[in-house]
């Protein structure tokens, strides 16, 4: 067991020094390096909350970084159901200043209501009752309250303190990623008969950081129960196109 | 429990610390079971559904569950009236009947003050079911000079501050025991087998306190196969009813040997812990009752400490120099950790702050709004459900449940920011419309669900649900292609197929939008045999920009209801 290690070692290694030779003289152009998988970094599960695996690819690293601050404007069902896995592994949601949520959709969404804090109607002392939540919950998601732009860099300040992930319906300075829903497309309809199905968006997303180079991507979103039970995949993203900085 | 009951031995009665055994496990034939005395009130719901509903004790009743008669008082049943019986043939038997509703809440909350009445006697008892309370014996008949003395005590003290007749019997085992409080006897040590034999098979159905009806149906099955009565189940070999019956079998013949040595889980109920301090001069700056709730937390503490206690509510009572009482309770999760001093601390500052500064708009209780802030005179703290510490324990795996516990943290601390109605739970409730089945409550408040959501519920919406329901549905138009309003008669017809959606003027514009597709008219009518009744068609449409609305008619009028967005 050991020499064959041994050996794999010795090939790998004069085979990076021969495509380093090769390289050197131009014989080829350029030789990929032999595919090796990033070691999993025994710290990064405490450092992100899962989103369902069919959504990851809407975010640049494929779940919610705590301590982010994420801007979804267009669609509180992708806003659940981003939610959904982590409420589902034990995380807890604040909604605040989303009055006209619907609760039904959230938990048809795989969102675990016990675990589900609900403050409609924040009133004037909205910015304290957000820091007061990012305190204690892991995802805050933020409506219509009363902040001002000063209070709104607070926030991201104190929610990158608390490791928790601050979620905004609307406009936030200085967030680290922004998804935006620039088209929708529902299935199922017909003139008179069907019922609504399956929804196709167009996120464009965008941010600071390694985001802020844009990306579109499509996403469908099929909120039946029933294919969330059976473990179907509920929604599927497909990279649409990737924008460099020159061109965005 | 037996750790504390050894360490409370020299001022209280001894209990003998019942033998652990595995409940479903083979036991030992040869050992006999601790003697336990049952407290049996005969036709319990009755006499509790009595004092509830004020009924005269010589006045026969009966209560029913709906359908037929589950407890009869003893007047009704000298007038003939008998469990089982259905209502109209029960008011046959006994026309001045009053026939009463079942409520097991009702019977457990009236059954608390015989518990209380039993403890003034003994210990600590077990609650068993509403009506019957097990009792370990040995110790105190011991301490009460004999089992006769001590029967005779606990009857006499249910009697006088409960006001309830009591039936005791004591025998070795809790089964034996219940039947022997049927028979209000004391069976002698080592006797319960022969006790026991004689007695149909029919009397497990008394012993059993959960799968009731589980055991209905076993009696049933060993009376058709010739077991008529607990001699004959115990005269087979356990091992096979064991094999045969399972473990409600096992059960079933450890009750009829007289082998049945379940401990009896005790409960010891503890006083509440009060510290309370007078403020002179009065207080009115936040930082120097702060200082204060402090000092009391640290007493309360150190008193918690000392008598080994956690508490289950922290409750903070203030006192305003112009009279009035602030008074508010805090749910502590005892079983991760209880209160600190700094935590309790914590919510006394939270508690004055919102009192203090007049931040608090909510109703305080029925009495009306919260009172003008003014300086406090006195502040006081008092732990209430108190229990043993070490009875409640996190949990294995802790980080789950600390995680619980920051956030309720911060959901009572915005409780106390902005008030207790401002801040909600959610759960998914039975109904049709959208907004009916959402169970909003205020976040702590437990508040079950009014329609079970488990039912089929014909007629709902199908999924997905939309994800924005407006507060208050938006007034619109439907609009067929011609312009016309769109109307859906008696037979679900529509008049023209929806072709544009319009908005009336808002800050001087109209909005319209085509519609893409659409779907319905779906009807529901909800409760037309009562009031809050409903009748309406839904619509589900999808406008042009690929927004998709739910629409529904009623009473003639369009309205936009939510938005699947």
């Amino acid at each position: 067991m050991n020499g064959v290690t041994v050996t794999q070692a010795r090939v790998a290694r004069a085979r990076a020094v021969l495509a380093r030779a090769e390289e050197r003289t131009s014989t080829t152009r350029w030789v990929r390096p032999p595919p090796t998988a990033p070691a999993p970094d025994p710290t990064s599960a405490a450092r992100v909350l899962p989103v369902a695996r069919t959504l990851a690819g809407l975010l640049p690293s494929g779940a919610l970084d705590r301590g982010s601050t994420v801007v979804v404007d267009g669609s509180t069902a992708l806003v659940l159901a981003l939610l959904a896995e982590a409420s589902r592994s034990g995380s807890w949601v604040g909604l605040v200043g989303l009055p006209r949520v619907g609760v039904l959709a959230a938990h048809q969404l795989g969102l675990d209501l016990d675990r589900v804090v609900l403050v409609p109607a924040p009133g004037p002392d909205g910015p304290t009752v957000v820091a007061a939540l990012l305190d204690g919950v892991d995802v805050v998601v933020v409506g219509e309250a009363a902040l001002t732009d000063a209070d709104r860099r607070r926030l991201s300040a104190r929610a990158r303190e608390r490791g928790a992930v601050l979620l905004s319906t609307t406009f936030w300075p200085g967030a680290h990623v922004v998804l935006t829903v620039e088209a929708s497309h529902w299935d199922g309809l017909g003139r008179g008969n069907g019922r609504l199905r399956d929804r196709r968006l167009t996120v464009r997303g965008g941010g600071r950081g390694s985001a802020a180079q844009g990306w579109w991507t499509e996403v469908t979103l099929s909120a039946d129960p029933a294919a969330h039970r059976a473990g179907a995949p509920a929604a599927q993203v497909r990279l649409l196109r990737s924008e460099g900085r020159r061109s965005g | 429990m037996s750790t504390s009951a050894r360490t409370n031995a020299p001022t209280v009665p001894t209990v003998p610390t019942p033998t652990p055994t595995l409940s479903d496990g083979p036991s030992d034939p040869g050992g006999t079971p601790t003697r336990v005395a049952a407290l049996w009130v005969p036709d319990w719901p009755v006499l509790a559904a009595m004092t509830a509903e004020d009924v005269p004790a010589h006045t026969p009743a009966a209560v029913h569950d709906g359908r037929r008669v589950v407890a009869v008082s003893a007047v009704a049943r000298a007038a003939g009236v008998r469990r089982g019986m259905h209502r109209r043939h029960a008011q046959e038997c006994c026309p001045e009947l009053v026939l009463l509703t079942a409520d097991p809440g009702r019977d457990a909350r009236g059954f608390e003050p015989v518990a209380a009445a039993a403890e003034t006697v003994v210990y600590a008892v077990e609650i068993a079911r509403s009506g019957l309370l097990l009792i370990p014996s040995r110790g105190a008949g011991r301490y009460h000079g004999s089992e006769q003395a001590l029967a005779a005590e606990l009857v006499g003290q249910v009697a006088m501050l409960a006001g309830y007749e009591a039936q005791v019997g004591i025998a070795d085992g809790s089964g034996a025991a219940v039947l022997a409080a049927r028979a209000a006897r004391i069976v002698p040590d080592g006797a319960a087998a022969a006790f026991l034999a004689p007695l149909g098979i029919g009397e497990l159905v008394h012993v059993a306190t959960q799968d009731v009806g589980d055991v209905v149906g076993l009696v049933d099955l060993l009376g058709r196969l010739g077991l008529r009565t607990l001699g004959d189940l115990a005269r087979l070999p356990r091992s096979d009813v064991l094999a045969r019956f399972g473990r409600l079998g096992g059960w079933a013949h450890q009750v009829a040997a007289g082998t049945d040595d379940r401990p009896t889980a005790l409960r010891r109920l503890e006083p509440d812990i009060a510290v309370e301090q007078d403020l002179d001069p009065p207080v009115e700056r936040l930082e120097a009752t702060a200082f204060v709730a402090r000092r009391l937390a640290e007493a309360l503490h150190a008193r918690m400490v000392a008598r080994g206690a956690a508490c289950g509510r922290l409750q903070i009572t203030a006192r305003t120099d112009d009279g009035h009482e602030l008074v508010r309770a805090w749910r502590t999760d005892a079983a991760l950790g209880g209160l600190s001093v700094a935590r309790m601390t914590d919510r006394v500052r939270w508690q004055l702050e919102g009192w203090l500064t007049g931040h608090v708009v909510r109703s305080a209780g029925p009495g009306g709004v919260d009172p003008e802030p003014a300086p406090l005179v006195r502040l006081g703290l008092r732990a209430e459900e108190v229990v043993a510490a070490g009875a409640e324990q996190g949990r294995l795996w802790g980080e789950a449940s600390g995680a619980d516990l920051r956030a309720h943290r911060a959901v009572h601390r915005i409780q106390g920011l902005i008030g207790v109605e401002a801040v909600l739970s959610a759960a998914v409730q039975g109904g049709r419309e959208v907004r009916d089945q959402v169970h909003l409550t205020p976040w702590g408040e437990d508040a079950p669900a009014v329609r079970l959501a488990g039912q089929p519920w014909p007629g709902h919406l199908p999924p997905p649900a939309p994800a924005t329901v407006l507060a208050e549905p938006q007034l619109v138009q439907v609009c067929d292609i011609d312009g016309r309003k769109v109307e859906v008669d008696a037979r679900l017809q529509v008049s023209g197929e929806p072709a544009v959606v319009w908005w009336p003027p808002q800050d001087g514009r109209e909005r319209e939008a085509a519609v893409t597709g659409w779907a319905g008219p779906w009807p529901v009518v909800q409760r037309w045999w009562g009031d809050g009744g409903s009748r309406q068609v839904y619509l589900q449409a999808v406008l042009a920009g690929g927004q998709a609305v739910l629409l529904a008619l009623r009473d003639g009028v369009w309205r936009l209801e939510a938005l699947y967005d």
